[in-house]
């Protein structure tokens, strides 16, 4: 049985993903993931823990900055933007399927 | 092995200066890379394009490349580099290259050294080489598995890894999900990834949690929604229904007078977690039955005559 683990330390992140430590840095300080445990405690870096999802996003940033060369600024804007949509896409489903007990032919519209 | 005509996948002409090899790359990645294309085939198409930057935009590879060119577009069954060909230019490769996959064949034959390829996130992790790819798949979990911890048995294909020289396996795992699971999380198996290669260590196994939708109740965050059915003499009477729940059947009173939409709270009969309990709300739904007899019609025809009842009385239609 393999241990189900949910976050990810920042030494961790670095080493495994091969991730430079100041690039992770920067990219929370633009706000575009941020450390699970982020407190005044924790304010050291090496303290960072990230969540599993944190991670998706995380590297998702990283792909996009490296391959499409834009700056971290438009990547946090983009990645926003895709959180966003992300969490709007749910919620229409959720919505689509309640509707869908109400009205006939409601759910899925062309 | 197919020759690669980076200048044809970049859509420019082979004399065409950095600006255009630039703006062309820019184009197709915007339009491929499979952050911002979900579409069949646009990651494949992305990494063609990636490998053709990589090559055209350094002025040494280029000239490299445009000497194959020459020499690659004559050959008819198939490329293979000359007799004796060495890259010299591998010294531009050390930084910024696109695309964290294996570059092709090809890539590998001329610019990597045939007999030891290079894999594209070398170039970029420098220092990390070795560690095999993370790899994520789906995991469909019931909503009546979220309540409690549960052990799942997840069966998953690791593809083939020409660094690791690994063949395409299937893996076989028990993982444990705690309880309160939500759609959307992910759990992540520390080695269970692709295999390292010149003694690196595996990547990690990332389980994508997917609740799969059921029949009756709809989630909201903790929270549990189900549509009860009413009669129209139910809602206007008031009744009491049994009702499903996750965890076996609970009685609910219908209080007289509800309407279709109306919302009953039933607290703590959702979603579970070690920190919160959901509540679950029955909404009411009025329903007509299908077939109305001779002797119904009679009854609703009286409650028509004795009813001043308008639901249209906001509308301004009279004339």
């Amino acid at each position: 049985m393999s241990d189900s683990l949910f976050s990810i330390s920042f030494n961790e992140l670095c080493q495994l993903e091969g991730i430079d430590s100041d690039v992770v840095i920067e990219i929370v300080e633009y706000g575009i993931v941020r450390p699970a445990n982020l407190s005044r405690e924790t304010s050291e870096s090496d303290q960072w823990l990230f969540d599993t999802t944190s991670i998706r996003w995380l590297k998702k940033a990283l792909r996009l900055h490296r391959d499409l060369e834009i700056d971290w600024l438009a990547v946090a804007m983009v990645v926003d933007l895709m959180r966003e949509n992300e969490i709007l896409q749910k919620e229409n489903d959720t919505y689509q399927r309640q509707l869908a007990r109400f009205i006939k032919d409601a759910a899925h519209p062309e | 092995m197919e020759f690669k005509d980076y200048y044809n996948i970049l859509g420019i002409a082979p004399d065409a200066d950095p600006k255009e090899v630039k703006a062309a790359y820019r184009k197709l990645a915007r339009k491929y890379h499979p952050d911002m294309n979900p579409d069949e085939g646009a990651e494949a198409k992305f990494k063609d394009v990636a490998e053709a930057y990589q090559v055209l935009k350094n002025a040494e590879t280029r000239a490299e490349f445009d000497e194959l060119l020459k020499y690659g577009s004559q050959s008819q069954h198939g490329f293979q580099p000359p007799p004796g060909w060495k890259s010299s230019a591998n010294a531009g490769y050390q930084e910024g290259a696109q695309f964290d996959g294996s570059f092709s064949d090809f890539f590998n034959s001329i610019f990597g050294g045939a007999s030891q390829g290079q894999r594209a996130d070398d170039f970029y992790q420098g220092a990390h080489r070795g560690r095999g790819s993370d790899i994520e798949i789906e995991l469909p979990v019931f909503l009546e598995e979220t309540l409690k911890e549960n052990e799942k048995s997840v069966e998953f294909v690791i593809p083939a890894d020409e660094f690791a020289q690994t063949p395409t396996s299937r893996k076989h795992l028990k993982v444990k999900i705690p309880q309160g699971i939500m759609d959307g999380e992910r759990i992540r198996l520390r080695g269970q990834g692709k295999p390292g290669y010149n003694g690196g260590t595996p990547g990690d196994l990332y389980l994508h949690i997917r609740v799969v939708p059921h029949p009756l109740f709809d989630v909201v965050g903790h929270n549990l929604t189900i549509t009860v059915p009413l009669t129209p003499w139910e809602a206007a009477l008031g009744t009491r229904v049994t009702l499903p729940t996750l965890e076996g059947k609970i009685h609910l009173t219908i209080p007289p007078g509800t309407q279709s939409g109306d919302k009953l709270r039933l607290k703590g009969k959702g979603l579970k977690s070690k920190t919160v309990t959901g509540d679950m709300f029955a909404v009411a739904k009025v329903v007509m039955p299908e077939n109305i007899s001779e002797k119904s019609k009679a009854l609703w025809q009286a409650l028509a005559e004795s009813e001043s009842f308008d639901p249209r009385k906001d509308w301004d239609t009279k004339s």
